[in-house]
């Protein structure tokens, strides 16, 4: 399939913004770590933004976007339902201790929102999950889109601490290491699983077209996070995190590029070596 | 009912036929109050094609009025072939051409002139017409010599009518044999929709094709991959194994076919009865009648012929010669090619040429197509003889599900003219061959002419719908040849590479915007092929043209004063039993049948009145009568030191289902269907020269060498390959190029040293050559 | 076709032994509904010819359209409802509704639906409609120069449609059936030609 680049960078943005207000979300509940919710809310809402700002750019007819609210059946429409809701609970955390105080409902502020984050990626893994695109046809589709927004949110949770002057836990930063591990190798089993997904559909990544894409995401995407990460947990160094969070969405967006080149059509006869041809 | 109905927003249905090529189907042609053509659909009253229509009909708006029709009559200024012109009036245009024939004419005398066409739009008897008027020299430059003639000739001089055309009977019949042809994509409507009918019934279908991907092929019972060139052996293993098997209709062959004629042995000529009886008539051939125990002329009735008659006999001269029959003849050149030893040379196996056989002459009922594979070989005569004699002698003619007589073949014949007395001495043939059977000249020798003034100067060429430079062998000799023209004319769709060279161009109306009438091809009907639309700008009708040229320069040969009164004669001619009027009136009209429909009482239209498996005509024209095991004069056996450098056999002329030969590359949504030239060669070929699909690659033969894209395929012999012919034009609104110079034209490979003896046809489907990698070479 | 009163549901049977794959039915198509040029609501694509010559060879050809399916996974996808099926089982798009967001496209096991240029919205074959409204055959069908697409009902048992799927029982084909799309385009098997396909299908 061609490379649908507004969606890459639509998908990356969310996946890095929504993931790091979950794993923020989260790692308060788990290991009592302060950071201010606004902050990341505020980082999360810009890259929803820019996120949904491309993913209009995807459409030929950007002007009739609000077609999208029609099919309730259809993840893309129960994405676009959820975007404004989710919307006014990030501004709602993002003003929240700065415009007003809710107090003791930001808890539940912080909750709906991360809720509504998962459901937003959940939308965006199950809509890509196709039956017409074996490498698609998988539950490895929503793992994935939820381990790259959890790999990178993480990421970007050590940023917010080193770049906030906030103590990060060691068992933090080895979460959001085995998190990024996690995600790497549900990601090289992914591209195991390509070489035979049935209907005639086989892809060596080292083989060309995706050979440029596949190495690239090996350093950008898997090698180059790691050893940041790991370096996270000797020193605490923003510069660090940052070039680990960038090199981490780079290499989300080059695995999204191999994902969507691997996305080849089913073949119309996959019992032939060959496919149909138009030649008369 | 009325051929036009009238619509209540203004507009009309137009009942008409098509003339995208030859099958003309019927056609409903919708056009709007506006008189614009909107959209054509078959017509489910034409018997034939029962509504269906290909691609090339459909398209017929787009065609009409595609922006790069010729539209106006075009004189050369400047250089030939500069581009130059100016636009004059038609009034002016033949003017200035009757003005330049007689000019011509009086200098070099009416020999100088050729006309031409290519394959024509159903103006063959005009084009003769017009090189007959007056006793001029018809040099026919045109392809009859690989189109239609050798097939037809042969069938009418073997059985006085042609029935392997449209004749055959694909509805009815229990075996359908396409030979060297693929009719279901070049006159698919009244083909393919029969052919599923009846294999739906459980007919059998045999393909005899080089190349797998005859649309049919994957669908045969039998597919015989055969040699290009080498249907002869095939042929006489057919013959070898229905003879020997006794699968052939005895009644039939021993009555109507001259089988138990008495030859000669040796001389292997006919023992006539002037040669056995003082006085005897020596035009009377002989049969061994086993009731009287005696010769009796071959037209008796109630007799018992004696098949396999064979003794001595005594002539007036006192000689005693032993004789034979034609049956015992023929029997023993068979008995030398068994199935076996033709596989060698046919590549089709043994045991396959023996099923394939039993499942023809075992079928109640079968028919054979025969087309141009067989034709465009330069052992084209005997291969069709051979096929003839399998018709022939399993009773498949004039036979329901058979081959059937069609009538206007037998009837297009005066429409040309009376063939001027100094035909045969001024015509041009050479060394290369003697065209025993059509008397025309070659045209290779006649281009020669045109270079080199011997063996006298040909100064003009005058076509309408021909363009030598596509459907000529070696046409960069071709193109040599008309540059030293005084006097080139064509008329046309569009600009071709001929029309380019012209000194003056005119242009031809649609079909949509034209009259005539539908005869050729068209089976037992004749249609009104009325017009849809008025003519746009100044194109005019090629028979508008002809009649108004023809009646400038010799109005004894062309006296109509209007198009219809021209129908109106060759509706007479033709015996059609209608007159124009009536007949557009009609759209259809049933065309009385060939007497030979009748053979039991009327015999066939031979000088035996039975089927000539042995040709008494072709013996008195000098050619052999008998079919020879022949090769073609240029393969990998018949010239091994070519061969050597050229190991591939191409085959020229492979249909597309959407082209008409080289028409139609500039109509957009046809050319993307087919958007470029591909050769195509067998996968193992590929690998060995390390080829890529896709890739531009050379193919060279001895005259010349083309480009083309590499197509590798499963589909063929390794040793053959397939170069499909008639890409020149460029399609500007999908970017896609046109291809000067013959750069892509299958015929600058093509070879114009050997032809057919009888047929002067060039071996454009088994041309040596090869295929070699760019930058490789 | 019907004239039933009970719910039509279009189909139409394609019979690969018969198709020679001349292109007719692209054109008639391409005419008939003005396509783009370089669009494809239908297309005659080929298999083959693959195997070793000449008696191992196969090949047939394969007309490749919307196959207006009964349970279209092009419609679950569609975020606009611009893609809908009619009540007689006819899928259709909506240009005016279409965004031209492509999940149908990637969603369609077929191949059947592609992007305009100019309108910048997705389309694909109609089944020619406004011509089944009148009773009238499909241009592609009307055209087909081998007799081998039979338009009609198929809830219809007297229908054409119905007696030719009848008649070919051991034929019939439905491309990738396991994915559940319910295509109404029943194509029947060659013959001949497709003994790869045949054997993997257990036929």
């Amino acid at each position: 399939m061609q490379i649908h680049w507004p969606l890459i960078i639509s998908t990356v943005c969310q996946r890095v913004g929504l993931g790091a207000f979950i794993f923020a979300y989260v790692a308060s509940a788990l290991f009592g770590l302060e950071l201010p919710m606004n902050v990341v809310a505020i980082f999360t809402l810009a890259l929803l933004a820019i996120g949904g700002v491309a993913s209009i750019f995807h459409l030929k007819r950007p002007q009739r976007f609000f077609n999208a609210f029609s099919n309730m059946g259809s993840h893309l429409t129960q994405e676009a339902l959820i975007t404004p809701f989710l919307g006014i609970a990030l501004l709602v955390c993002v003003l929240n201790g700065l415009i007003f105080e809710v107090g003791s409902a930001t808890i539940i502020v912080d909750t709906v929102t991360a809720v509504l984050a998962l459901a937003f990626l959940v939308c965006t893994g199950l809509a890509y999950q196709m039956g017409s695109r074996p490498a698609w046809n998988t539950p490895f589709v929503l793992a994935l889109f939820l381990l790259t927004a959890l790999e990178a949110g993480g990421i970007a949770v050590l940023v917010f601490c080193f770049v906030l002057n906030i103590t990060a836990p060691l068992l933090l930063i080895a979460s959001v290491l085995v998190c990024t591990a996690i995600c790497i190798t549900t990601q090289i089993a992914y591209v195991i699983r390509m070489r035979g997904v049935g209907y005639g559909v086989a892809i060596n990544a080292f083989d060309n077209p995706y050979r440029f894409t596949f190495v690239f995401w090996i350093i950008s995407g898997a090698a180059l996070p790691l050893i940041g990460i790991a370096l996270c947990l000797v020193f605490v160094s923003s510069l660090v995190a940052i070039c680990s969070l960038l090199f981490a969405a780079l290499g989300i967006a080059a695995w999204t590029v191999l994902f969507f080149k691997g996305a080849l059509k089913v073949k119309m006869f996959p019992m032939y070596s060959v496919d149909l041809n138009l030649d008369m | 009912m009325s051929s036009i109905t009238f619509k209540e927003d203004g507009g009309k249905i137009v009942k008409t036929n098509c003339f995208e090529c030859h099958a003309k189907c019927g056609v409903l042609c919708e056009v709007d109050k506006d008189g614009v053509l909107v959209g054509v659909k078959g017509n489910p009253e034409d018997p034939r094609s029962e509504g269906r229509l290909c691609g090339k009909g459909l398209s017929a708006p787009k065609i009409l009025y595609d922006p790069h029709r010729l539209n106006y009559p075009l004189r050369r200024l400047g250089e030939r072939g500069e581009g130059k012109w100016e636009e004059i009036s038609w009034d002016e245009a033949l003017d200035w051409l009757v003005d330049r024939v007689q000019k011509i004419t009086e200098e070099y005398g009416a020999e100088a002139i050729a006309y031409g066409q290519g394959t024509g739009r159903g103006t063959n008897q005009w084009t003769a017409r017009s090189g007959n008027a007056g006793g001029r020299v018809h040099h026919s430059l045109s392809p009859g010599n690989i189109c239609l003639v050798p097939m037809m000739v042969q069938c009418f001089l073997q059985y006085g009518m042609f029935p392997t055309f449209d004749g055959c009977d694909f509805d009815n019949a229990d075996c359908i044999v396409f030979w060297g042809a693929n009719s279901v994509w070049t006159e698919a409507t009244y083909t393919s929709g029969q052919i599923g009918r009846s294999r739906d019934r459980g007919a059998k279908l045999i393909v005899i094709d080089p190349f797998f991907e005859h649309p049919l092929a994957a669908k045969a019972d039998y597919f015989l991959g055969v040699r290009p060139g080498s249907d002869t052996y095939l042929a006489y293993a057919w013959l070898n194994v229905i003879m020997n098997e006794d699968l052939f209709d005895y009644e039939f062959t021993q009555k109507y076919t001259n089988a138990p004629m008495v030859l000669i042995e040796g001389i292997e000529a006919p023992l006539n009865e002037a040669l056995i009886k003082e006085g005897g008539n020596e035009q009377a051939m002989l049969v061994w009648d086993k009731k009287s125990q005696s010769f009796v002329e071959i037209h008796s009735k109630d007799i018992d012929e004696d098949l396999e008659y064979r003794g001595m006999v005594k002539l007036l001269d006192g000689q005693e010669v032993p004789v034979k029959t034609v049956w015992i003849g023929l029997k023993e050149r068979a008995a030398e090619w068994t199935p076996e030893k033709a596989e060698d040379r046919c590549w089709v196996s043994a045991n396959k040429i023996r099923e394939s056989a039993r499942a023809y002459a075992n079928a109640p009922a079968a028919t054979i197509n025969v087309f141009q594979g067989i034709e465009e070989q330069t052992n084209c005569k005997d291969s069709l003889q051979l096929i003839n004699i399998i018709i022939a002698i399993c009773g498949n003619l004039e036979k329901k599900g058979g081959n059937l007589s069609m009538p206007f073949w037998n009837q297009m014949g005066p429409l040309g003219g009376a063939e001027p007395a100094t035909q045969k001495e001024l015509r041009i043939i050479d060394e290369r061959a003697p065209g025993t059977v059509y008397g025309v000249s070659n045209p290779s020798a006649a281009f020669e002419a045109m270079r080199t003034g011997k063996p006298y100067p040909l100064k003009a060429y005058i076509m309408v719908q021909g363009n030598p430079l596509s459907w000529s062998e070696n046409t960069a000799k071709v193109k040599e040849s008309l540059m030293c023209l005084d006097l080139l004319v064509c008329m046309d769709y569009f600009m071709s590479p001929t029309c380019e060279l012209a000194d003056l161009v005119l242009p031809s109306t649609h079909w949509t915007e034209r009259d005539y009438l539908a005869d050729e091809v068209c089976s037992e009907w004749i249609f009104g092929q009325q017009k849809a639309v008025d003519a746009l700008y100044e194109r005019r009708s090629d028979v508008w043209f002809y009649r108004t040229f023809g009646n400038r320069l010799n109005p004894e040969w062309w006296p109509w004063e209007t198009d219809e009164e021209l129908f109106d004669w060759q509706l007479e001619q033709t015996h059609a039993g209608i007159t124009w009027p009536d007949l557009k009136e009609k759209w259809i009209h049933h065309v009385p049948q060939a007497p030979s429909r009748e053979y039991q009482t009327n015999g066939f239209g031979t000088p035996s009145g039975r089927i000539e498996l042995y040709s008494v005509i072709e013996l008195i024209m000098g050619s052999k009568p008998f079919p020879e095991a022949s090769e073609p004069k240029e393969s990998i056996y018949a010239t091994p030191d070519v061969a050597e450098e050229y190991p591939l056999t191409g085959i020229t002329g492979r249909r597309y289902p959407t082209y008409y030969h080289s028409a139609y590359r500039g109509i957009p949504h046809l050319r993307e269907l087919i958007p470029e030239p591909q050769v195509i060669f067998h996968t193992s070929i590929a690998k060995e020269l390390g080829i890529e699909y896709g890739e531009w690659v050379w193919v060279e033969s001895p005259t010349g060498r083309i480009t083309m894209k590499a197509r590798p395929s499963d589909g063929l012999d390794p040793r053959v390959c397939v170069i499909p012919h008639g890409w020149w034009q460029a399609c500007p609104e999908l970017g896609l190029p046109g291809y000067p110079n013959g750069m892509s034209n299958a015929n600058t490979i093509t070879s114009d040293k050997t032809y057919n003896d009888e047929y002067l046809t060039p071996g454009l489907r088994s041309t040596l050559c090869r295929v070699v990698k760019k930058g490789g070479e | 076709m019907s004239t039933n009163t009970t719910t039509v549901h279009y189909g139409m049977v394609i019979d690969l032994d018969k198709c020679t794959g001349c292109q007719a039915c692209s054109v008639a198509c391409k005419m008939e509904n003005n396509v783009e040029l370089g669009l494809f609501w239908l297309r005659v694509k080929r298999m083959g010819p693959i195997g070793k010559y000449p008696d191992d060879v196969e090949m047939f050809y394969f007309p490749n359209q919307c196959m207006h399916c009964a349970e279209p996974s092009c419609i679950k996808v569609c975020p606009t409802k611009a893609t809908y099926k009619t009540e007689e089982g006819v899928v259709l798009v909506d240009a005016n509704r279409c965004f031209g967001c492509e999940y149908c496209i990637w969603a369609c096991p077929y191949e059947a639906r592609s992007v305009n240029p100019k309108t910048k919205t997705v389309e694909k074959c109609i089944l020619c409609v406004h011509k089944l409204e009148k009773n009238e055959k499909p241009a592609c069908a009307y055209t087909c120069t081998t007799g081998c697409r039979i338009i009609g009902d198929l809830n219809d048992p007297k229908s054409e449609i119905s007696q030719v799927l009848k008649n070919n029982e051991d034929r019939h084909f439905t491309i990738h059936s396991e994915f559940g799309n319910e295509p109404s385009l029943v194509y029947l098997l060659p013959r001949k030609g497709a003994e790869t396909l045949c054997k993997s299908i257990g036929r």
